[in-house]
């Protein structure tokens, strides 16, 4: 194989600049670790083998961003990466066990051998990669034309669903029912103050964390959070999109309830609830129960405090429909 | 027969070697600071703005305390690791292992080749040639990889046969079980979605005669 390779006679200078940012596969030492130039391009080096005279081989070769953000997000197997090719040039670095660079290899896209190619399924699993940082990450791609305030809203607003299926999807006690109680000095409810109100009590490593952004259509939104709670943000938006025309009659007849234009009695406004709970899905309608009983316990309060509980439904409904409609508008893709 | 001396101690004579050349050096006056660019700058810490002198006695008990403070956690941390099988490589890297490891028995599970000999059970660090972007590397590539059960380890090969085509000969293609005692090392806790245990093992260890070939790692379950 060697002989129908291009051998270069020093190592170049775009792989000497190249600085180590992290391994992205390990087992029992690197398989695919990220690099990036001086001027922030990503890199990644590929463990292709052992060579008898004692080095290993490495192929080298420059990925975009977004296609980065996209193996790691598992959309995009490792086989693309190295087929796409960016660059239009890899190359077969030799390595001793003190890290000498023996030789090096210039590769054009079809003088890769087939040995070294990854399987056709080798999406990247941040649970078998063994590299804890990797397993606490989450991204979004970012298309189309966005405004000024999209840049505001679309973090925010992911924030805040965030907060609101982190207690409401999940097992632990809810802390802050209180915030479905929100009445701010008696002048009403606020969607602001209840959807910080979730968030706060979040310890702080659960909480997302921005980790990179990359405004350039197409761009990227990575953030350090939990992957399992990032599945089911994007879950909960595409159920949405898809159940669209349900949850619209379910929400019409609730918000006609709380502008006192639709008389239901308490026990049809818990059944629609429910009902638009349960088809929006990634809600435990036993949390929502439970603070409607609350609510029980206190008869006279009981209208105006299960108006709140339908106004914390209602707006989040109203969220995630925005989230939506920035996947429908093509502006997000959350992966 | 040549003496045969361990890493440890190696560099704990070189450390006590460097002391000597330091105190010879300033009892008879030969003593230079170890910061000689420090003096066209006319400041520093070294630098007397009274005198406008730099104080050699200061310089050398500074350059005393520069040595002894790493040199002696290094002796010390050497030493606290004198029982580990490769105790060199984890003393080179802080908090190895690390402070979570903890003596723990069971019955793991590790990706293998097919002999199942001795080689199987090299740490990444002894494996000739040594596979590393950089030094001196992590502290997992001093210790062993196994898995909680059976099922797991075939789960990693499976994924790490996708990623790398000949894996059979790069890592190893089958499961052998281990019965790993507290006398053996400490360990980390099983990872929570991968059952990823690593060992860091004690001199006396064998691993590999206390394992039993389970069988391909490509089988399913």
């Amino acid at each position: 194989m060697e002989n129908s390779l291009c051998r270069l006679t020093r190592i170049p200078q775009e792989v000497l600049s190249l600085q180590k940012v992290r391994d992205l596969i390990r087992y029992e030492g690197p398989i695919l670790a990220e690099y990036r130039s001086p001027i922030g391009e990503p890199y990644l080096y590929y463990w292709c083998g052992m060579v008898p005279a004692s080095y290993h081989r490495w192929l080298i070769f420059r990925v975009s961003k977004r296609d980065l953000v996209k193996f790691i997000s598992s959309k995009l197997p490792l086989l693309s990466l190295i087929q796409q090719l960016q660059g239009e040039r890899a190359y077969l670095l030799e390595i001793d066990g003190n890290i000498e660079h023996k030789c090096i290899y210039l590769l054009e896209k079809s003088d890769i051998p087939k040995e070294y190619l990854p399987g056709e399924d080798s999406f990247y699993d941040p649970d078998l990669s063994n590299v804890d940082s990797l397993s606490d990450e989450y991204a979004m791609l970012i298309d189309s034309e966005w405004e000024f305030k999209d840049l505001g809203n679309v973090p925010r607003k992911y924030v805040q669903m965030h907060a609101f299926l982190y207690w409401m999807n999940s097992e632990k006690q809810l802390r802050p029912s209180r915030a479905f109680r929100y009445n701010k000095a008696g002048k009403g409810w606020s969607v602001n103050h209840f959807f910080t109100a979730l968030h706060k009590p979040i310890p702080s490593q659960e909480k997302p964390h921005l980790r990179e952004f990359q405004y350039s259509s197409p761009g990227f939104i990575r953030m350090k959070m939990d992957r399992d709670m990032g599945s089911v943000i994007t879950a909960a938006v595409t159920r949405f999109a898809s159940e669209s025309s349900n949850l619209a009659e379910h929400y019409n007849d609730l918000h006609s309830w709380t502008k006192g234009k639709k008389q239901l009695s308490i026990p049809e406004v818990v059944r629609v609830l429910q009902k638009l709970v349960e088809t929006m899905g990634f809600i435990k309608w036993e949390k929502i129960k439970d603070i409607c009983k609350e609510t029980e316990q206190k008869p006279e309060n009981q209208i105006p405090e299960l108006k709140n509980v339908v106004f914390s439904i209602l707006a989040y409904y109203r969220l995630v429909q925005r989230m939506a409609r920035y996947q429908i508008d093509n502006k997000i893709s959350l992966l | 027969m040549p003496l045969r001396i361990s890493p440890v101690l190696r560099s704990t004579l070189a450390f006590y070697d460097d002391l000597c050349d330091l105190y010879k050096n300033w009892t008879s006056g030969k003593y230079v600071p170890a910061s000689p660019t420090e003096y066209p700058r006319q400041s520093g810490p070294y630098h007397n703005p009274l005198t406008k002198k730099f104080d050699r006695a200061d310089c050398f008990l500074s350059d005393l305390q520069d040595r002894l403070a790493p040199m002696t956690t290094a002796a010390e941390r050497a030493a606290a690791l004198a029982h580990f099988k490769y105790c060199e490589g984890c003393a080179a890297i802080a908090n190895c292992p690390p402070d979570t490891h903890q003596k723990r028995s069971g019955t793991w599970f590790r990706i293998i080749y097919v002999e199942n000999d001795e080689k199987s059970f090299l740490p990444p660090y002894k494996k000739d040639p040594v596979r590393l972007l950089e030094k001196p590397g992590a502290c997992t590539d001093w210790a062993l990889s196994l898995y909680i059960t059976a099922a797991k380890a075939r789960a990693q090969y499976r994924y790490l046969a996708k990623i790398m085509p000949d894996i059979d000969t790069r890592i190893g293609n089958h499961i052998a079980s281990v019965t790993v005692s507290e006398e053996d090392g400490i360990s980390s806790l099983p990872s929570r979605r991968s059952g990823h245990i690593d060992l860091h093992e004690f001199c006396d260890a064998k691993l590999y005669t206390k394992s039993t070939h389970v069988g391909s790692a490509a089988l399913d379950g």
